[in-house]
């Protein structure tokens, strides 16, 4: 060893300067990544007062709770949580059972020219969605389907691509004689799958339920284009009620109502993290 | 419950003897088609081609219904005049001669667009690979800043967007007040023709977190051997950086840039929301300064009801983020490194 000419002391020093420098970037990022949302939780325990004062009052003082109260009244609360957890609930019902049929297809049945249409689902995740946005309103409002929950939910029952990959990965890494026993038994190829790769894809389905959970509830341009009709509106669409003139929006209101909106999904990632945080890696490393 | 222990009691059946039995039933039909060197499906292939397509029967009508014939319908509508309410007409290249020529809001859309790809790609894919470095160490409490980090992904664009009024509020808000505790009098942001744009990469970057999750888990994807070998043969922080983690982690970078670069030509509902929602309320304001490609497809479309001209901007997005794709792949043989050598 020619290189390291340290004593045990300075390297020990060395390292305890390197682990404060790296805490220090980590509390520093950190600090940025949470100010919005200390911004947002101020916002809305204020009073539109406190929340327009100059200088501004960062503790709320004192702290009011109205804005929550206010910001259920104001949009239809528990009309449109029951619209979001329709809508959301079939969602997410639709693509965990279609993608999973799909990416079985792909994964554990061999046949001839599998590789190529699987190329084809990987292809279409490039189109923008611009470009299928106006076309589709236009095939959902000559079904008619505008001001229907239809346009959100039943695409979904169609699979979707970066789905149907994860799932295809995971059927893959199953051992491929799994099915062996019961193919022999005279098992059809759906029993097989039903009843033997479905049970144990169950870490998957969870994965791909959240993910789409997130997505559905999250979406706002769906609804903002397909439910105009204030009875159909959804929790995010919700997020418009807050203006109460051209100029002025009331700030706490919308702030309280944002935080309630969120909540269950910050609930969910919480309890779920690592599923989650791994289904997501799966997609990007594992490919 | 009793499903998955029948499945378990299956694959434990299924693991001795159905792995050889396997090898007896299925690869023999294959094999008899290789030798002969003729590409004639025996029975067995044709009927694994029938289950095979009728297990992704429900991806195939979807891609019918919901992407291939649309995808015609805009193809087609971009060549007409269709409003929505009457029947469309025939215009031929008119719309395409349009934007390429006399509206007033490409040039802007245009250089809006690109002014958000670059620096916001730039920006973001720096950033999220040096955030990923800094909390691929065994520092305490790494959990949380991770869960702090990956927290604003989770939220809908448009509550990050409320969020950003909130933040980039010229008066009340908490940026221009940590500025001003270094002495910067902050600019107006949303308010202002230059610092709009930069007010939106700043709401991007704010949700990387996505890309830094996929990075740290690219590297700890990386081979703990291939650092200590390189820490052996003398290689600093820095050289190891270079010339092991970058050139194992490469395939990683060209995956998140490259959807970074699609998101980024995409993107509007957060500048949708932002600019209609700030006191300027002008969609793509101030000045036409946040007007991207994205938004004025969908102002076209969906505000001035021009369903025709608005495909035909789509189109155009279309190609031009296929182009980029098919460049970046192109690209990235040069500096893309694929361990075994074998492409993904």
């Amino acid at each position: 060893m020619s290189v390291p000419v340290e004593t045990a002391g300075a390297r020990r020093a060395k390292r305890w300067s390197k682990t404060i420098v790296s805490h220090i970037a980590l509390i520093c990022v950190a600090a940025a990544f949470a100010i919005p949302v200390l911004a947002l939780v101020s916002t809305a325990l204020k009073t539109l007062a406190q929340n327009t004062k100059i200088p501004v009052e960062w503790i709320p003082n004192p702290f009011v709770f109205s804005n929550f109260v206010q910001a259920v009244k104001t949009a239809p609360f528990t009309h449109m949580l029951a619209n979001t957890v329709v809508i959301v609930g079939l969602e997410v019902i639709g693509v965990t059972l279609s993608s999973a049929l799909i990416g079985y297809g792909f994964g554990v049945i061999r046949w001839r020219g599998r590789n190529a249409v699987f190329m084809l689902v990987i292809a279409t995740m490039l189109i923008p969605y611009e470009v299928l946005l106006i076309p589709q309103y236009i095939l959902f409002s000559k079904f008619g389907w505008l001001n229907t929950f239809y346009p959100l939910i039943v695409p979904y029952f169609f699979g979707v691509p970066l789905y149907i990959f994860l799932f295809r990965q995971f059927f893959m890494r199953m051992p491929s004689e799994l099915g062996e026993a019961a193919r022999i038994d005279g098992a059809s190829e759906w029993s097989i799958f039903a009843r033997v790769h479905l049970p144990l894809a169950k870490p998957g389905l969870l994965v791909v339920a959240l993910l789409q959970f997130v997505a559905g509830w999250n979406d706002f341009l769906g609804p903002l284009i397909y439910l105009n009709d204030k009875n159909l509106s959804t929790l995010v669409l919700g997020m418009q009620y807050f203006r109460t003139s051209q100029y002025q929006v009331d700030v706490g209101g919308q702030a309280a109502y944002s935080i309630l909106v969120v909540a269950p999904v910050v609930l969910i990632f919480f309890l779920a993290q690592r599923r989650l945080i791994e289904g997501i890696t799966l997609t990007a490393v594992k490919g | 419950m009793s499903d998955l222990n029948e499945a378990r009691t299956a694959t434990a059946a299924a693991s001795p003897g159905g792995a050889a039995d396997g090898a007896l039933l299925a690869p023999p039909a294959v094999r008899v088609s290789r030798s002969t060197g003729r590409r004639r499906s025996t029975g067995n292939e044709r009927r694994m081609r029938r289950v095979g397509l009728a297990f992704i029967s429900p991806w195939i009508a979807g891609f019918l219904v919901f992407t291939l014939i649309p995808l015609a319908m805009s193809l087609y509508y971009s060549f007409t005049n269709f409003n929505g309410l009457q029947a469309s007409k025939w215009v031929g290249m008119r719309n395409y001669v349009r934007i390429f020529t006399s509206d007033p809001y490409v040039q802007a859309a245009v250089y809006n667009t690109l002014y958000l790809a670059i620096f916001g790609v730039v920006l973001t894919s720096i950033l999220s690979l040096a955030l990923a470095v800094l909390l691929n160490q065994k520092v305490r409490g790494i959990g949380i800043y991770r869960t702090l980090y990956y927290l604003p992904t989770m939220l809908p664009v448009v509550i990050s967007a409320f969020v950003f009024t909130l933040v980039l509020d010229p008066n009340t808000g908490a940026l221009n007040a940590l500025l001003g505790l270094v002495g910067i009098d902050g600019p107006t942001w949303l308010y202002s023709t230059t610092w709009s744009k930069p007010a939106l990469i700043i709401l991007g970057l704010w949700g990387i977190g996505n890309s830094v999750i996929i990075y740290l888990a690219g590297l700890q994807d990386i081979p703990k051997y291939l650092i200590e070998a390189a820490t052996v043969d003398g290689a600093g922080w820095w050289s190891r950086m270079w010339h092991v983690t970058m050139p194992m982690l490469s395939p990683i970078i060209f995956f998140n840039v490259l959807l970074a670069v699609i998101a980024a030509f995409q993107n509007f509902i957060s500048i949708f929301y932002l600019t209609a929602s700030a006191g300027a309320a002008s969609i793509g304001g101030p000045a036409n300064s946040t007007l991207t490609w994205g938004l004025q497809i969908y102002v076209s479309a969906f505000i001035n009801s021009q369903l025709g001209y608005a495909a035909a901007m789509s189109w155009i997005m279309f190609v031009v983020v296929l182009a980029i794709t098919i460049l970046m792949f192109g690209l990235s043989r040069r500096w893309v490194y694929y361990e075994s050598g074998e492409k993904s």
